[in-house]
Order: structure tokens, then C-alpha cells, then sequence
């Protein structure tokens, strides 16, 4: 076939698949997409320890054998250390995370991040190494400490995604509360509003009903919202900035605590147990 | 170098995205980053031997674009081959190893992609305010049409991807 019909079929297949994986069910090419990030993983631990390398004073030749033996003790206790440390970190955070979620019922599950970035520029996402052999499904719960992290997006069998705070595609019902205590009524008589994700850093509380103060600065908590599995509490950000804009009911801008970039481990949230 | 094998190209689009998703934020401003596989979808098709080469070429570095995001698979895909289809018809009229061309090229696609992605997420996921929209949308054209002549050229040059 000469090239000229080729090429005339070629965009029209390539279009017609690109719209039939959009169109597909939704969990069909989860478990690949989130699989095949893993594969990202030896490449980024190496590219981090080039990194290291590259700081690191190349010693000279004529160091002797005893001083690289101890060198190399030295790094091995470092690590052992590094990992004692982060294995009490994370007895630490679930104790906190016990204060908000008492519930001995509902299990939780620490889970290492591998990627802190989404390829869209629009997207806010990470990926972790724990999946639906863990027990880990769609739209569970991501903490760090007491700070919401995310929601799973997508569970493969091995890893999934987490679409942060501050993904467009992130809501739930949340409560300001206001820096002095004295003005805070009980959690649970306070106006509730939606939080969703703007896209870049933080959020935005809205549809908070009319008088409900949501003042700079004033913490913003999770509402109770125990069909998807939401208790209440649980730290979305702070109150950056508040106003009325056009619309009837005021909103309020949201930072959240947790920087992304900088997440190790995280907690999923998995549910009561059956 | 002024012809590249598909799977080599691709090779180098998978490295292009573990940059994006793992160094990019050192390169990133106002919330937008250089769209490294985006450019490597320039130069697959501003170099392709035939219109058919430069859209398989384009549309599976979309579908690799696609594995690291969240969005609708197939998405980058699809944008990416029409962007291809665009960019194939048009190739004869410009002069594809100037600067300028490539300049061009690189940040009108990537103001395109960015506000057809933003669109997309707005429709699929949820409102994403206006000052972002523009915001990221300049930022990202100005990011990639700065880097565009770099990794065009870079490639253009590069032996590995020639046969």
C-alpha cells in the first residue's frame, strides 16, 4: 500500500482508540497505569543517589582499606538508624491518627510514597506502594498524622493513586473553625461548607451558609460524613483569605499544612473490617 | 540528524516524563513546567519521515504522557495526534530547524495542550478558578517555548535516535 493511503487511515484508527480508552470503563486500564509507575521507581532511586553521589567529596587514592570498612559501617548504621526513626515516625502517626479515628474497627495502612507528581500540569496526584492486595480501593481515605493527604483515585494491584487536597477533582464536607476557642461552638452544630481542590497549592471552602465565620487563619476541618467513610475532625488547611465575591454565600481560600513534595509515608485509610 | 526510528524516539519520551515527574518542579514557574514529551511530540513530528510515522510517533508519546496522570486515558493522545495531523500539513511551509519556528511551534502547543487540559479536568473533575487558567497557561507556553530550540535542536543532532 503506497504511503499516501496510509497515511490517511492512520489518524483516524489512533483517534478512534485514543476515544475508545477514554470511553471505557473507568477501572479497566487502572491497574496498568498505576503498575507500570512503579517502573519509575528504580529510576528515580537512582537518579537520587547520583544526586547524593555527586555531593559527596570523591576521597583520594590514597585512603586506606580500614577508613572505606568504617565509611561503609558508618553509612550501614545510618541507615539502619534512618529506618528505626522512620519506623517510629509512623507508630507515632497512628497513634495521632487513633485520637481522631478511635474506632478499633476501622483498619489503617502505612504506605511509602514513590511519586510526589502527576505528568498533567493540571493535576495533583501521588503514587504509593500499596494497592488492592493491601486492600487499598477507590476513594479511601490518605492521612499524614491528623492532615487529610488525598483520596485514592486509582487502585492497581500493587500501587495507586492518590488525587491530593488540592486536585480539582477533591471534595468533601468540611467545618471552619474559628483560631479562639471561645467562639467555636460545638464541631458538629457549626455550618458546614464543601472544600474542593483549586488546581495549584490549597482549596476552597464554599457554600458555607450566609453568617458562617470562616476568619483568616481559622482552621478547617473535616466534616462527618461516614458514607464515604469521612470522620470528623481531620485537618484540611487553614483559612488564607476570606471573602463574599459575587456569589450569595461567602468563601474562603484554603493552604494545607502538608507540602506534597515533601511526603515519605502516608496512611490509608482502609475501613471497617468485614 | 533529520530522521528518527519510532521506538527510539518513544524511548527517549519515557525519559523525557521521568524527568517531568521527578525534577520538574526544579524547573517549574507559577505552577507550570517546560512539557518535555510534549516537545519530543514537536520534533516526531516536525521531522517525520511521512505523516503517517509522525502520528503513531505523536500519539504514543500522548498515551505515555497518559500512564503518569490522573486524567482520561487517551487523552494526551488524542491531542497530541491532532496536534501532529496539524503540525504534519503545515511543516512544508515553515522552516522547521529555525530557532523561531520551533520557539513558536513549542509554546503555541503547549498554551493549546494546557488550555485544552484544563478544560478537560474542569468538565471531567472539578472547576479550576480563572487566574490559574491563565495564569499556568502563560507560564507553561513560556516555559516550553524557551526549551523548545534546546530540546528540538538536541535531538535533531542526537545519533541514538537515527538509523
Amino acid at each position: 500500500m503506497p504511503p499516501r493511503n496510509r497515511g490517511s487511515w492512520t489518524p483516524l484508527a489512533l483517534a478512534a482508540a485514543a476515544v475508545v480508552l477514554m470511553a471505557g470503563p473507568k477501572g479497566c486500564p487502572q491497574g496498568a497505569r498505576t503498575t507500570l509507575a512503579l517502573a519509575l521507581v528504580p529510576l528515580r532511586v537512582s537518579a537520587l543517589a547520583t544526586a547524593h553521589f555527586a555531593d559527596r567529596v570523591v576521597p583520594s587514592a590514597s585512603a586506606a582499606d580500614l577508613e572505606k570498612d568504617r565509611d561503609f559501617w558508618r553509612t550501614k548504621a545510618a541507615e539502619l538508624h534512618e529506618r528505626a526513626t522512620w519506623l517510629e515516625r509512623q507508630a507515632q502517626q497512628l497513634q495521632r491518627i487513633r485520637e481522631v479515628i478511635a474506632d478499633p474497627g476501622v483498619r489503617l495502612l502505612p504506605a511509602s510514597v514513590v511519586l510526589n507528581a502527576d505528568a498533567s500540569a493540571w493535576r495533583r496526584t501521588i503514587t504509593i506502594t500499596r494497592g488492592t492486595v493491601h486492600g487499598v480501593a477507590r476513594d479511601q481515605l490518605v492521612l499524614c498524622d491528623k492532615h487529610v493527604v488525598g483520596r485514592v483515585a486509582e487502585a492497581g494491584p500493587w500501587s495507586s493513586r492518590v488525587l491530593l487536597v488540592c486536585d480539582p477533582a477533591f471534595k468533601c464536607g468540611a467545618v471552619a473553625v474559628p483560631r479562639r476557642p471561645s467562639d467555636a461552638g460545638a464541631l458538629g452544630e457549626r455550618e458546614t461548607g464543601i472544600f474542593e481542590g483549586d488546581a495549584g497549592q490549597g482549596g476552597v471552602l464554599k457554600w458555607l451558609a450566609g453568617e458562617a465565620a470562616a476568619e483568616e487563619g481559622a482552621l478547617v476541618v473535616t466534616a462527618s460524613d461516614p458514607a464515604r467513610g469521612v470522620p470528623r475532625g481531620l485537618i484540611l488547611g487553614r483559612v488564607a483569605g476570606a471573602a463574599r465575591g459575587r456569589g450569595a454565600t461567602p468563601r474562603a481560600d484554603v493552604a494545607p499544612f502538608v507540602n506534597p513534595r515533601a511526603l515519605e509515608a502516608v496512611v490509608v485509610v482502609l475501613g471497617e473490617e468485614r | 540528524m533529520n530522521r528518527y526510528r519510532t521506538p527510539r524516539l518513544l524511548l527517549v519520551g519515557l525519559a523525557a516524563l521521568i524527568v517531568e515527574m521527578t525534577a520538574g518542579d526544579a524547573f517549574s514557574w507559577g505552577g507550570a513546567r517546560p512539557e518535555l514529551v510534549m516537545l519530543a511530540a514537536l520534533y516526531a513530528a516536525l521531522f517525520a519521515r511521512d505523516p503517517g510515522q509522525g502520528m503513531v510517533a505523536c500519539w504514543s508519546l500522548g498515551l505515555l504522557k497518559d500512564l503518569g496522570s490522573a486524567g482520561p486515558p487517551g487523552w494526551h493522545a488524542l491531542l497530541f495526534l491532532l496536534a501532529a495531523a496539524f503540525v504534519t500539513r503545515i511543516r512544508l511551509l515553515v522552516y522547521r530547524d529555525h530557532v523561531a519556528t520551533q520557539l513558536v511551534c513549542g509554546a503555541a502547543g503547549a498554551a493549546l495542550l494546557a488550555l485544552a487540559t484544563a478544560l478537560c479536568v474542569s468538565i471531567t473533575a472539578g472547576s479550576i478558578p480563572a487566574g490559574v487558567w491563565a495564569g499556568r497557561t502563560l507560564a507553561s507556553a513560556v516555559l516550553t517555548g524557551l526549551a523548545a530550540p534546546l530540546v528540538v535542536t538536541a535531538l535533531a543532532e542526537a545519533k541514538f535516535l537515527g538509523r
